[in-house]
């Protein structure tokens, strides 16, 4: 592979292995204040999935970036992590150190953005799965496996909502109301992924993604009844706010700060430290 | 031991004694996440994890490297670039996920939407009066099930 191709594959596989530790991350906070114990056990377990995706594709990234996995999960700088924004922000709620809820916390927001996550990462897989970097294409088949788990949970979740009627419905389409900047934001490209396409590393480009996810999401809110957030003319989707983009460049929102300073912490205590 | 004198088939005996650290009733070869051993200097022995995000993988790498350590110097190397599937599993394996009271996972080709087409028979009881509680288990590798028959829940390795 030329330097150029190994550069940019790397810097790819970053944005994919922040997007799933950054959305491990905030699933995990769920772990012990699930609505339902059965909850706790799936949502922990799909966290502890995605963190495990994560560390293949940073153990690849590190490959052709010659640095280490380790280091590229917790040792960059703030601005160095590409995940899009949408997945930083926290859905659990907050309670001080006497037990008080502060404030926060949207069970439904946490289903509707793993499940539309989900639904892009299918996507996305997809078109890595085929990759002409055979290591590459070979984890990605074992993960895609993984998914198939995640996104009969994140159906099943999503029907469950919708159809409760009253609040939970409400939330659930608040919840796609207020993501959506954030979710159409993980359809921004990576530098470099037009040379990926034509090296046959990767067979469409992240934005080439968004209208088939359009799709699919238009179908489980006509299936549920939602109201679906955009809407397909002639001349194709008419979307009517713009995406919440910059994440793959690293520029991320106010949740990040703290989240950066609280997922690093322990690294920054003990950098050398062997586990 | 010199390694010339070592094969493989040895290897593959030594193998079968190192159990699986969260199923210790299996060992890794009739999990079915050893691909490869190839006899020399050192030892390669290639391991396939059964979930990307298992915490077992070190500790798996670390027993087998600590059993094989007689026969001299080891490399135990992680492949990623084939995914090992459920039907890797021997059939000694699955009786071996019973006395665990573990439901062996649905045989068969793989199926992309890992639905359990079968009834998942309770490793307790027999009954396939049963049903799924939860994909999710205490381990990435495990569902939740529950027999109406004898009034049990118990685990299912997943299809994968």
């Amino acid at each position: 592979m030329r330097a150029e191709v190994t550069s940019a594959l790397g810097r790819y596989l970053l944005t994919v292995a922040d997007d799933e530790l950054i959305l491990g991350y905030r699933d995990s906070e769920w772990t012990g204040i699930a609505p339902l114990v059965e909850e706790d056990v799936a949502f922990s377990s799909l966290a502890q999935d995605e963190i495990g995706h994560a560390r293949l594709y940073y153990m690849l990234a590190a490959d052709l970036l010659e640095s280490d996995a380790d280091h590229l999960a917790l040792g960059r700088g703030p601005d160095d992590y590409y995940h899009a924004s949408v997945l930083e922000t926290r859905t659990t709620p907050k309670y001080d150190s006497s037990g008080a809820h502060r404030g926060g916390g949207d069970w439904a927001r946490a289903v509707a953005r793993r499940f539309l996550y989900d639904l892009f990462d299918d996507l996305r897989t997809d078109a890595l799965v085929s990759s002409s970097y055979a290591p590459l294409a070979g984890a990605v088949q074992k993960i895609r496996r993984e998914e198939q788990y995640h996104l009969r949970h994140g159906a099943a979740w999503w029907r469950a909502l919708a159809s409760a009627e009253g609040e939970a419905r409400e939330r659930l389409e608040g919840a796609l109301l207020a993501l959506w900047p954030g979710l159409l934001g993980l359809f921004e490209d990576a530098p470099g992924e037009d040379l990926l396409v034509a090296e046959g590393l990767l067979s469409r480009r992240t934005s080439d993604l968004r209208d088939a996810w359009l799709e699919r999401v238009q179908d489980h809110c006509a299936a549920v009844g939602i109201r679906f957030p955009a809407e397909r003319t002639a001349a194709g989707w008419s979307i009517a706010v713009s995406p919440e983009a910059g994440g793959r460049q690293g520029r991320h929102g106010p949740a990040w700060a703290e989240l950066y300073d609280e997922m690093t912490m322990v690294r920054r205590l003990e950098p050398e430290a062997v586990w | 031991m010199g390694a010339s004198t070592i094969t493989e088939a040895e290897i593959w005996e030594a193998l079968r004694e190192v159990p699986d650290p969260e199923i210790p009733t299996i060992n890794v070869v009739d999990l079915g996440i050893i691909r490869r051993v190839t006899v020399g200097d050192p030892i390669r022995v290639e391991m396939m994890p059964t979930f990307t995000g298992c915490p077992a993988i070190d500790m798996m790498r670390q027993d087998i490297e600590a059993r094989l350590s007689a026969f001299g110097p080891v490399e135990v190397v992680v492949v990623y670039d084939e995914a090992w599937t459920s039907d890797r599993i021997t059939a000694a394996g699955r009786e071996m996920l019973r006395a665990a009271d573990l439901a062996p996972p649905p045989h068969g080709a793989i199926r992309l939407t890992p639905v359990p087409v079968t009834p998942v028979a309770c490793p307790y009881c027999g009954s396939t009066d049963t049903q799924i509680e939860n994909l999710f288990g205490p381990t990435p590798c495990r569902s939740i099930f529950y027999c109406r028959a004898c009034r049990q829940p118990f685990e299912q390795f997943k299809a994968v």
